[in-house]
């Protein structure tokens, strides 16, 4: 399950010890491309908490994390940031992206 | 427009590639997204033993920092990690303890939580949960993601041909070209192309090829040449727009523009004027050439 994170609810949200989020545009063309993937993702990886915010409807949180791209990937550890996404793309990326949330 | 087509290419007697006219969609494909749903749609439950898909958390105790946690989640089956680690805990229950040896040195896992993550069937029971009006079975949703999506589908595939047509007309037909209008279309685009390029941070004047800089001239007459063929197109458009509608090209191109300043909250008359008037009026022009010539090809579709 991915949950759509506002400016409001975004940081209760992320208050897991493992969390993801991805930050998308409504128009992004990549990120209708990852949606599957990351959905697939959340349906596979359960105890990791899987959060998306649509950056056109969220101006606070798009200015606090200096979004200049979608899509942009975030990892947080016990609602703290603990890893930029420098990758997206297919399953393998992704997984070798989480890995690092998970194990580093 | 002084520019005109003298003979028109006979694109009535063009053959359609079959594969152009295929607009319906498959079974495969409503099958997949119904399997998408099913995922979307996946219980939890909290199953006796760890199987391979399951997500597992443990307490993980090591000499090995890396691995000494309050809570470690492992994803057997799924090589997120090292597979020594992963396996261990397969088939152990909650509050069971599993010692490994990896690479770092011993790792003991003690299994705090198990869950597994079930789709839902596809079935009546998954079409029902989207609450789609009047959608119960999954017979009525293959029929209700017709009617949604192939209105579209088949328009798109029109376009399609139509763009292949429109594309043989202008290669295939005889055209007067009157050079200074031509010129004024070409010189536009390429200098709009170029202002673009320096907005963006791009020196227009570094080659693509080779280690000479071109001067800003050289730069200027080689997005001449690239955009040289958007005339021949405009030329195109223009004369099957006028064609086919008997209107005066100019008037549907200040029509259509006057609607795209509209919606952006302009004047007309200034889009017309700043640079890069000649690639709005192509693509206004164009657009209008692939609808009309879409009516056409409609014909051409399958069944």
């Amino acid at each position: 399950m991915v949950y759509e994170a506002t400016d409001k609810t975004f940081d209760q949200l992320i208050q897991a010890e493992y969390a993801a989020v991805d930050f998308y545009g409504t128009h992004c063309g990549p990120c209708k491309m990852l949606e599957p993937i990351y959905n697939e993702m959340s349906n596979d990886l359960a105890l990791v908490r899987f959060v998306k915010v649509n950056v056109d409807h969220c101006p606070e949180l798009k200015e606090r994390f200096h979004i200049y791209a979608v899509p942009t990937l975030k990892y947080f550890r016990d609602g703290e940031l603990f890893y930029e996404g420098k990758r997206h793309g297919p399953r393998e990326v992704m997984d070798s992206e989480i890995a690092k949330l998970l194990y580093d | 427009m002084k520019s005109t087509i003298t003979k028109l290419y006979d694109y009535k007697q063009a053959v359609i590639p079959a594969e152009l006219r295929l607009w319906r969609i498959k079974d495969e494909e409503i099958a997949e997204k119904l399997e998408t749903l099913s995922r979307n749609r996946a219980y939890e439950m909290e199953p006796e033993t760890v199987q391979t898909g399951d997500s597992v958390a443990c307490r993980s105790e090591s000499a090995a920092a890396r691995w000494d946690r309050e809570t470690l989640l492992l994803f057997p089956g799924r090589g997120l990690c090292d597979s020594a680690l992963e396996n261990a805990c397969l088939g152990a229950r909650v509050g069971e303890c599993r010692t490994v040896s990896t690479d770092e040195g011993e790792v003991t896992l003690t299994v705090k939580r198990i869950l597994r993550r079930a789709a839902m069937p596809v079935g009546d029971q998954l079409v029902k949960a989207e609450g789609i009006d009047g959608v119960n079975t999954v017979a009525e949703y293959y029929d209700w993601y017709r009617e949604q999506n192939e209105p579209e589908r088949r328009r798109s595939a029109a376009m399609g041909i139509a763009g292949n047509l429109l594309y043989e007309i202008r290669m295939q037909s005889e055209l007067s070209i009157d050079q200074e209008e031509k010129d004024a279309f070409v010189w536009d685009c390429a200098n709009s192309y170029c202002q673009s390029l320096v907005k963006a941070g791009i020196d227009p004047t570094v080659p693509s090829e080779g280690t000479d800089f071109l001067t800003e001239e050289q730069a200027k007459q080689k997005m001449y040449v690239e955009h040289e063929p958007f005339f021949t197109m405009y030329v195109a458009d223009a004369y099957f727009v006028q064609k086919e509608t008997g209107a005066d090209v100019d008037a549907i191109c200040k029509e259509e523009l006057n609607k795209l300043a509209a919606d952006n909250g302009l004047e007309a008359e200034s889009l017309l004027t700043e640079d890069g008037w000649a690639i709005l009026c192509g693509q206004v022009l164009h657009n209008k050439a692939l609808e009309l010539m879409a009516n056409y090809t409609e014909q051409f579709l399958e069944d």
